[in-house]
């Protein structure tokens, strides 16, 4: 009896796991700038739910790296009141650059960066791993407009030039780009809207594939430093 | 398909005045012919950039260049690129005003 309650539980968890591999994410992008006014939103949903939504209230760019400067600004300044505060809490200022900024792997279990050699070794792995990544991800909808102008119409049609060869990259996906050079002086306007959809059985299945290469094993090893 | 929804692609053509190039106390002003090839989706096919002439300008005077190696007088460049109208009457004004001190 004990034993048909467990082989239920291994089987509703192996569905649970199933349900949960293949039930697609959808990730929704729709960012905007028009004029000096820069808006937008940004949705992470599952089966429905809503995981993650930001949204960015119109404002102007100025406002907004203005925002983050403050931001900035207002971190430092915390930093060095915290700093300013005795050598009662030095301690744990030490023990917080450590965390932040990690230099004994033994000590902090972070990562460390491997050599260049392995990184060598196992780039064709990598390249491999990233191909089978992207392919889990559907671009359902993209359409990309921008309007730009660099003041100098002949660099503006260079760099337009550029950026249409590297649109005719994304001719694989279902997507709609356009680039509009503006000759008559400088000028930055798009907007980017985007619907995908990513499983994580793929994503998963390209990670048990990449465990079992020996190059991607020793990388890894070095990474933990374990090697 | 019908016929009425066929479309050529369209050749979009532009007289521009580039951005100055300042070599010592000498400006020049580059004029370009800049011809968009668009596909019958709005797409760009291809620019073609086509230096036509320039105007420069030094302290002793001004005079404009064709590249086709005919001779060109400011009057011609002007009427090329419009631009270059206000470029000169500055530049006139300045030269003014440099006199009168």
């Amino acid at each position: 009896m004990q034993f048909s309650y467990l082989a239920i539980f291994i089987l509703l968890l192996i569905l649970l796991f199933a349900f949960i591999l293949l039930a697609p994410f959808h990730l929704s992008l729709d960012i905007g700038k028009k004029g000096p006014l820069v808006e937008g939103s940004i949705k992470l949903a599952w089966l429905g739910w809503t995981l993650m939504k930001a949204e960015i209230s119109p404002q102007s760019a100025g406002d907004l790296l203005a925002s983050i400067w403050k931001e900035k600004a207002r971190e430092e300044k915390e930093e060095k009141e915290q700093e300013g505060r005795g050598d009662g809490r030095e301690a744990k200022l030490e023990e917080r650059s450590e965390i932040d900024n990690p230099t004994d792997n033994e000590k902090t279990g972070l990562v460390r960066p491997p050599s260049i050699q392995s990184l060598i070794n196992a780039a064709p792995a990598l390249a491999k791993i990233l191909r089978d990544m992207l392919k889990s991800i559907l671009f359902k909808t993209v359409s990309c407009r921008l309007c730009f102008g660099l003041g100098d119409p002949a660099q503006t049609a260079i760099i337009s030039g550029y950026l249409w060869s590297l649109a005719s990259a994304f001719g694989l996906f279902p997507g709609k780009i356009f680039i509009d050079p503006w000759f008559e002086g400088e000028r930055l306007e798009g907007e980017l809207i985007a619907e995908m959809e990513a499983r994580l059985l793929w994503a998963v299945i390209a990670l048990i594939q990449a465990l079992r290469v020996r190059e991607i094993r020793q990388l890894l090893r070095e990474m933990l430093g374990w090697a | 398909m019908t016929m009425e929804n066929i479309r050529l692609p369209e050749m979009d053509m532009r007289v521009l005045v580039s951005k100055e190039i300042i070599a010592g106390d000498r400006t020049i002003w580059p004029v370009m012919r800049i011809s968009i090839l668009n596909t019958c989706e709005d797409r760009i096919l291809a620019i073609q950039i086509t230096p036509l002439a320039m105007l420069i300008i030094e302290p002793a005077g001004q005079y404009a260049v064709s590249f086709a190696g005919e001779p060109m007088t400011i009057e011609a460049i002007i009427e090329l690129a419009a631009p270059l109208r206000d470029v000169l009457e500055k530049t006139r004004g300045s030269a003014k005003i440099i006199k009168v001190d």
